[in-house]
């Protein structure tokens, strides 16, 4: 640190000249979070959440195991940190919403050919047409053929060659900082998780994205207790961490627990998640809010929608951003991939400025974290697959300072990091509780904090119980407290879509629950009717209730 | 007088009605709620009662999380219910103290739970619970039993002048016995609100809520405490670690976010360059606050 000991200004001593290894001078740790809460009702033959999942898979998904393979495939070496969160990974290994996926699908393949015919006088459409059948089709081979309707080996697959870090979530994605009076809640969103993905990916966690970036001081302990070793914390979590970080956000800092914080890099988020200035908003790309479900003739469209006439997206969508009016014009998928790509360089750019910028200042190589709903790139934002394909790409090829990167690797080779205690942070609006504790969703709490000190008690009760019947029922009972606690709901009733849809599941899960704990206290489980709960919420088949104790 | 009442939540409307003292309020419809208020403000204009409850009327809302609450829709059918059984207790002389000033100090109710349908509204047993929201905020919800409950409307029937009271204690580094807080300030409530917005104002400091009845000579009947919460620091720590201390720290910090939130390396070491950056820091001294403003 010469420059720093003569008093001289720092940016006056270019970051070559004090980096004198030829290797990479810094890495890029991306991660995508991919989580939709546990929807499945397997009592009605049609529902309208469960199409959440059906859009993720198909836009979003499958174009990423497509974009990994094709890497792969070239001989890119690259390396992606990836959520998939328990409730996600149980509906992708669930056989009923596998078989309703592809039925889905079929649809869309149907409706795609019909496209293709409706729109020959119309050369712009019908090619559009033509390319989502082939998608679609395409879609079907990869979901069918190629992984056998699971898409969780498909993920696993990318993890075992070496190129995806998979790591865990809150088994239900429960906002950890609002359960801070019931820890056996935060106990069990740790354990029930680490169990899960054991169960799904022959090993055990290394890290966790721990549900809405939320972290308060003692979390760390319980991800320690659980073999975690690494978790992802927002910006401000670092920086008002105490002591005082010595490398801001770049570089990871331990626990008291010995559990590693890596923290958000704000500037590579902004640029693609901001509104106004971020990638997706540019006038190629596709727009997600005309769709054919709302445009086309109701009669025509009508085996596509809800089937109580309800119009919804079909994700055939034919018209660009344009511009900020309503006028549209036709989608052009050449231009459009033109821009991912120019967007892709872009980024790379600004993190190789930002990577010698840093490494000029460290003793260690900086590495710079950006995380990201998974949704966001092919669900929200159409060409964001291709932009990653692009960015990681070029990295492999052209970039002279740069390297992505996983944190357990980043930990390999720098294990020696700062210890302080992060503060409490979430990546939510504002940065801390106020999106699931606010007017809309508060009346929530007295229910999942009672029904989780009673869960805590029937645990401790009946720890010894060797009844099948009581320990099914508690374990249901487990399954329902955690299904509530999902911080989806309170984040549905805060945004105002779907409310009613969130209400029901909150109101749904408690009671069931409470059934439960009056029925095993008053020695009268209902076999038959626990025996249908245990087939509808049937997340977690393994989850043993003394996990609350 | 009040304008446009009706839109209003009912809730709101039956908490105007309460301090109008309208009988069996809980149990009317809205529009039966709203001729009723009007009738009666007429009434007690003329009787020249009116400008208290004017003042208190004017619910302008503090917390940014109560504020969308105008443009909710009535509650459901359970909710009108539940709030029937409610006014049966106020029968039974559990009377519900409305402070004059419970609109207007520092903490705001969480409007009424809604949405419950068959959820219970209480689980009868009596506890008062602390939550963090953000640096300068908490929420505390309380449930009470049935005998606490005979309790309190003991206490109303014999103490003088009695009042419902959240009693925030700042309790940073100390062990809590009762009386050795740091500080501490009451905020009138009413009981039957179930939860509140404290603004406890100060970052990384520990903090407990008491719910209890404060009588006319200012003695506190203690129903309820809480856990203690801390919340979060909305600045950079005063600690330093020497062992990682360097002259780069104030340039990593703020190319991490840290002073100004937001500003690219690119726009720093321009900066940098200018020699702005630097005076920048020097002389605001303050990090720019992700937590809401006050």
């Amino acid at each position: 640190m010469f420059c720093s000991a003569n008093g001289c200004h720092p940016a006056l001593f270019p970051a070559e000249l004090q980096q004198s290894e030829p290797m990479k001078k810094g890495y890029l740790l991306l991660l995508l979070h991919a989580h939709l809460p546990f929807v499945r009702h397997p009592e009605h033959p049609y529902f309208l959440e469960e199409i959440w999942l059906y859009e993720a898979i198909t836009e979003t998904y499958i174009p990423l195991v497509e974009s990994f393979d094709r890497l792969v495939d070239e001989g890119v070496d690259f390396r992606v940190t990836m959520t998939i969160s328990p409730p996600l990974a149980s509906m992708l290994a669930d056989e009923l919403l596998q078989n309703r996926y592809l039925a889905h699908l079929d649809k869309l393949i149907e409706l795609s050919g019909k496209e293709i015919e409706r729109n020959q006088n119309h050369n712009e459409f019908r090619e559009l047409s033509q390319k989502y059948h082939e998608d679609f089709k395409r879609a079907r081979f990869v979901f069918e053929n190629k992984y056998h309707r699971n898409l969780v080996t498909a993920f696993k697959k990318f993890q075992d060659l070496g190129k995806l870090d998979i790591i865990t979530c809150g088994a239900t994605h429960g906002f950890l900082p609002l359960m801070e009076t019931v820890p056996q809640s935060i106990r069990a969103q740790i354990r029930v998780a680490k169990e899960h993905y054991e169960s799904m990916f022959d090993r055990s966690p290394r890290g966790i994205w721990l549900p809405e970036c939320g972290y308060a001081p003692g979390v760390d302990k319980i991800l320690s207790e659980n073999g975690i070793q690494y978790f992802f914390l927002e910006t401000h979590g670092v920086l008002h961490g105490s002591p005082r970080p010595k490398f801001g956000v770049y570089a990871p800092v331990y626990c008291p627990s010995g559990v590693a914080a890596f923290s958000r890099d704000m500037e590579s988020s902004k640029q693609v998640w901001s509104a106004e200035e971020g990638y997706p908003g540019a006038s190629e790309y596709r727009e997600y809010y005309r769709d054919i479900g709302f445009d086309c003739d109701f009669d025509y469209i009508k085996p596509y929608i809800h089937p109580d006439g309800i119009r919804i997206g079909t994700g055939l969508k034919y018209f660009r951003i344009t511009g900020s009016t309503n006028h549209k014009e036709p989608y052009h998928p050449d231009w459009a991939r033109g821009k991912a790509a120019e967007h892709a360089g872009n980024f790379m750019f600004n993190r190789e400025k930002q990577i010698e910028f840093l490494s000029g200042h460290m003793d260690r190589k900086p590495l710079v974290v950006a995380p990201y709903d998974a949704e966001l790139f092919g669900h929200w934002w159409y060409e964001g697959p291709q932009f990653l394909e692009f960015l990681l790409k070029k990295i492999f090829y052209d970039s002279p300072t740069l390297q992505t990167m996983t944190a357990w690797e980043y930990l390999k080779e720098y294990p020696s990091n700062q210890v302080m205690t992060p503060s409490f942070s979430s990546w939510g609006h504002k940065g801390y509780s106020e999106v699931w504790l606010e007017g809309s969703n508060d009346w929530i709490y007295r229910h999942l904090h009672e029904a989780s000190n009673r869960m805590h008690a029937l645990a401790k009760k009946f720890h010894g119980s060797d009844d099948g019947l009581v320990c099914r029922a508690l374990n249901q009972a487990a399954r329902e407290l955690l299904l509530a606690e999902s911080s989806d709901w309170a984040f549905i009733m805060k945004t105002g879509t779907m409310v009613p849809y969130a209400h029901q599941r909150t109101r749904d899960h408690i009671n069931r629950f409470t059934r439960i704990y009056e029925d095993v206290n008053n020695f009268r489980v209902d076999e038959v009717w626990l025996r249908d709960l245990e087939a509808k919420d049937n997340i977690f088949p393994k989850i043993d209730f003394r996990v609350y104790a | 007088m009040i304008k446009n009442l009706d839109r209003l939540v009912k809730e709101k409307l039956l908490s105007i009605a309460k301090k109008l003292r309208i009988p069996n309020a809980s149990t009317l419809n809205k529009s039966e709620l709203i001729s009723k208020i009007k009738k009666e403000e007429v009434k007690q204009s003329k009787q020249k009662s009116a400008p208290k409850s004017k003042s208190k009327l004017k619910t302008k809302s503090k917390s940014p999380a109560t504020r969308k609450q105008t443009s909710r829709i009535e509650p459901p059918l359970a909710i009108r219910v539940r709030l029937k059984t409610r006014s049966v207790e106020a029968q039974q002389g559990f009377v519900h103290p409305y402070s004059e000033s419970a609109m207007h100090v520092e903490g705001e109710p969480s409007h009424e739970i809604r949405y419950e349908h068959d959820l219970p509204s209480s689980y009868g047993v009596t506890k008062i619970v602390l939550m963090v929201r953000d640096p300068y905020w908490c929420y505390t919800y309380w449930d009470f039993s049935a005998p606490t409950r005979s309790q309190i409307t003991r206490w109303y029937r014999e103490l003088t002048g009695p009042k419902a009271v959240l009693r925030i204690y700042d309790v940073t580094n100390r062990n809590f016995d009762g009386t050795n807080a740091n500080s501490f300030f009451d905020l009138d409530i009413n009981f039957d609100a179930g939860n509140w917005y404290l603004e406890v104002g100060k970052p990384d400091r520990s903090f407990l809520v008491e719910i209890g009845i404060r009588d006319q000579y200012g003695r506190f009947y203690v129903i309820a405490r809480s856990n203690v919460v801390r919340t979060p620091r909305d600045t950079p720590s005063d600690v330093i670690d020497e062992e990682w201390m360097s002259r780069e720290f104030e340039l990593l910090y703020a190319a991490s976010g840290g002073f100004k939130i937001g500003i690219s390396s690119g726009e720093l070491m321009d900066r940098i360059k200018k020699g702005v950056l630097f005076r920048e820091w020097l002389s605001s001294g303050a990090f720019s606050s992700r937590a809401s403003a006050k």
